[in-house]
């Protein structure tokens, strides 16, 4: 009778352990109709495509809306304060951007993972890209994209398990970071800085691709990350 | 009727096997095309995707109401220049070239003596607050802008050029709701600066002002 109870309370525990395990899971699932994994990856095409065709009606909107104004807006004044409302939304990163530049290319190392070394050694992070926008900042860039995903005032850079997300879209290897402004001095930066030359020691030592070149014309896109103006005021 | 030991057992036994079919089938992992990612990592990025969804369809409503407007040419040329006016203001506060108003929060971390917080850790703040929807960010009363920089030098961390002492002061205005949470998150910074042992205190202000300027 002892030995029934003690396998009684065993049993309780593992039920209960995955019933929670399963209660956890299904709380992650819960506003979403599907359960299976097949499903969750036809939902996060379906959804994948209508932010894409969403966005693309968002800037031929923008395009139509500039046209317009353009049209009706005839006398100089207005014209100056289209220009200027244009401006201040390109140096946010939601207007498209086209100069002399430079490209980092980064890719996960191709070398086969060695043993009893750790292999987040191997590839790249969505860490690298925040840090090396940064550095490209302090070189005075005026624009820049992760994979044409223009990087705005408000841009985020996360990573969901292996993905990394830009402006909540995914971005995924070869990682090619454009930048406007005056390459030899964002060169200059780069090189100085030692998260460059760790990155550089990385290559040599775990095989990380990491390249860079000098473009003498980019074009980047506008961003495409929402900004709600409504949220907040202007300080008097 | 009495049920016997044995029937109990072969129940329990089922219902274990039930559960652990649940859990398996629960891990396993995507298809090769969206790489090995795990059932939930895909759940995230699906509520990534939507919160985005969601805000472009709203977006898009706004717009299209703007080509209404402009379509019919019911804009006076003062009214179109007023509208503009207000426009470019709201668009040089979020660049930091004007101040802002707006619920935020105050966030204080004080580190230990001798303790360092790195210029990353910073990076790291400042990224997960814009994730979250923050509006406007300062560090110690210097305003983050579109080219500011984050650098270290020994044990000194500047933003673009200016040193930055503790206890810092983050100011950020967005919801307060989404910020919290984004702090608050398991792994998220609160913890992270809660196991290095930093003092870290968040408050809400729902009247808070962020100065324009201070880095640009």
């Amino acid at each position: 009778m002892k030995h029934l109870l003690k396998s009684y309370i065993l049993l309780s525990l593992i039920v209960g352990l995955l019933i929670g395990i399963t209660v956890k899971n299904y709380v992650l699932t819960v506003d979403l109709p599907a359960m299976g994994d097949m499903d969750i990856l036809l939902l996060w095409k379906d959804t994948e495509k209508r932010v894409n065709e969403l966005e693309i009606n968002s800037i031929n909107l923008k395009n139509n809306i500039q046209q317009l104004e353009a049209e009706i807006a005839l006398d100089k004044e207005v014209l100056d304060l289209l220009k200027s409302r244009d401006e201040l939304k390109t140096e946010i990163g939601l207007g498209p951007m086209a100069g002399p530049g430079l490209i980092i290319t980064l890719d996960d190392s191709p070398i086969r993972l060695r043993e009893g070394i750790d292999p987040s050694f191997y590839i790249i992070h969505e860490s690298y890209l925040r840090y090396l926008i940064n550095i490209l900042k302090e070189g005075q860039a005026v624009a820049i994209a992760v994979n044409s995903e223009r990087i705005q005032i408000n841009s985020n850079i996360s990573c969901v398990g292996k993905v990394i997300l830009v402006n909540g879209k995914r971005v995924a290897p070869p990682f090619e970071i454009k930048a406007i402004g005056n390459p030899e001095l964002m060169v200059k930066v780069l090189r100085q800085s030692s998260f460059f030359k760790l990155l550089e020691n990385y290559r040599t030592m775990f095989g990380l691709q990491v390249s860079l070149r000098v473009s003498p014309y980019l074009e980047l896109p506008q961003g495409t990350g929402v900004i709600d103006l409504e949220f907040f005021g202007v300080a008097p | 009727m009495k049920i016997k030991p044995g029937f109990l057992i072969a129940l329990s036994f089922l219902i274990v096997v039930v559960l652990l079919v649940l859990q398996f089938k629960a891990r396993e992992p995507l298809l090769r095309e969206v790489g090995p990612t795990s059932s939930s990592e895909a759940i995230i990025y699906l509520r990534t995707l939507n919160d985005k969804k969601e805000s472009l369809l709203k977006e898009i409503e706004k717009l299209e109401f703007r080509v209404l407007e402009l379509n019919e040419v019911t804009l006076e040329k003062a009214d179109f220049e007023r509208s503009l006016n207000q426009e470019i203001m709201k668009w040089e506060a979020l660049l930091g070239l004007k101040g802002m108003t707006g619920a935020g929060l105050e966030v204080t971390i004080t580190p230990q003596k001798n303790q360092v917080i790195s210029a990353e850790t910073f990076m790291d703040l400042i990224n997960d607050l814009w994730g979250g929807g923050a509006m406007a960010i300062s560090i110690n009363k210097n305003r983050i802008g579109w080219n500011s920089y984050l650098h270290q030098i020994d044990n000194q961390v500047f933003i673009s050029g200016r040193l930055i002492e503790s206890p810092f002061l983050v100011e950020v205005i967005g919801s307060t709701q989404v910020l919290e949470s984004v702090l608050k998150i398991p792994g998220g910074f609160e913890e992270k600066m809660l196991i290095q042992g930093v003092e870290l205190k968040i408050t809400t202000n729902n009247r808070m002002i962020i100065s324009a300027g201070g880095v640009q």
